[in-house]
């Protein structure tokens, strides 16, 4: 089950209800969570993040039982961008995953979450050969501050993650 | 219909054979995340570009999903490897499918 939630993109955006409110309600919660996304962030977030912005630990453990299957790992991928964001509107990045790019063994793709921004999901990016070096440099929102992970999957299936702690001065979402 | 957005780009025009050459990019919209209030109160509806993507003598490169989590006036800085003679052909997507491009040629010395 992990490698058909991990195989989804995390670019589509489909709404996830993260079930259960705090009054027991059903409702989706205001936070939209992409699927692959929601369970990345629980993936790593449970080993890495001691809070998380789902509606409750228990979810998220229990999506860190079903992804995991040790399949991420610390390592090769670096984030690189400052631990103060002055302008949660503007916050520079920078994203390096230092592994080959050859034909049979490359870094097919890089997924960027932001785990307390209402859409944790930034981006994803793939890659190919051609690209020479599996790097990406952006500039992206931050709604507040909180833990920004970098997750590459290379061509073989395995996954790697680096992730940053940001302080946010002034939230970029919805100012 | 193309987007009214005027993409810029800065890559070399030469490269030696195999060389990786750096291409920045960067283009002008609100990348309205749809959270946002006007100052009558209302919320701006929500309007991004959704994908970017450079492709080099028609072979991708790179492929960029962008969320609403990107800041305005998107940015990238990515890198190529420059093996043939051939037009590099930038492309951003919004929602609603309209797409906007930028060719860049560059010439194997």
């Amino acid at each position: 089950m992990a490698a058909v939630l991990l195989g989804r993109k995390v670019g589509q955006f489909y709404p996830m209800n993260m079930s259960a409110n705090h009054d027991g309600s059903s409702q989706p919660t205001r936070r939209r969570l992409v699927m692959v996304g929601g369970t990345l962030v629980a993936g790593f977030a449970a080993a890495l993040i001691p809070r998380l912005s789902f509606a409750t630990p228990e979810e998220a453990r229990r999506l860190l039982e079903q992804l995991t299957a040790g399949r991420v790992k610390f390592g090769k991928i670096k984030l690189d961008m400052s631990s103060i964001a002055e302008n949660g509107a503007l916050v520079p990045i920078a994203i390096k995953v230092d592994h080959p790019m050859t034909e049979e063994d490359y870094v097919a793709a890089v997924y960027l979450i932001a785990e307390r921004n209402p859409f944790p999901s930034i981006l994803t990016a793939t890659f190919t050969p051609l690209s020479g070096r599996a790097e990406l440099q952006t500039r992206i929102r931050l709604a507040e501050s909180q833990k920004v992970a970098a997750v590459a999957r290379l061509a073989d299936g395995t996954f790697w993650v680096a992730e940053q702690s940001v302080e946010v001065t002034v939230g970029g979402c919805v100012n | 219909m193309a987007l009214k957005i005027t993409p810029r780009l800065k890559a070399p025009a030469t490269a030696k054979q195999g060389e990786i050459i750096e291409i920045k990019t960067i283009v002008n919209h609100p990348m309205e995340n749809g959270l946002r209030r006007d100052l009558e109160g209302r919320l701006v509806p929500r309007n991004i570009l959704r994908r970017f993507s450079c492709h080099y003598d028609g072979r991708k490169v790179l492929d960029v999903m962008l969320e609403p989590s990107i800041a305005a006036n998107p940015y990238f800085g990515f890198f190529l490897k420059a093996d043939r003679s051939g037009s590099i052909l930038l492309r951003w997507e919004d929602e609603s499918g309209q797409t906007e491009s930028l060719e860049h040629v560059i010439t194997i010395e």
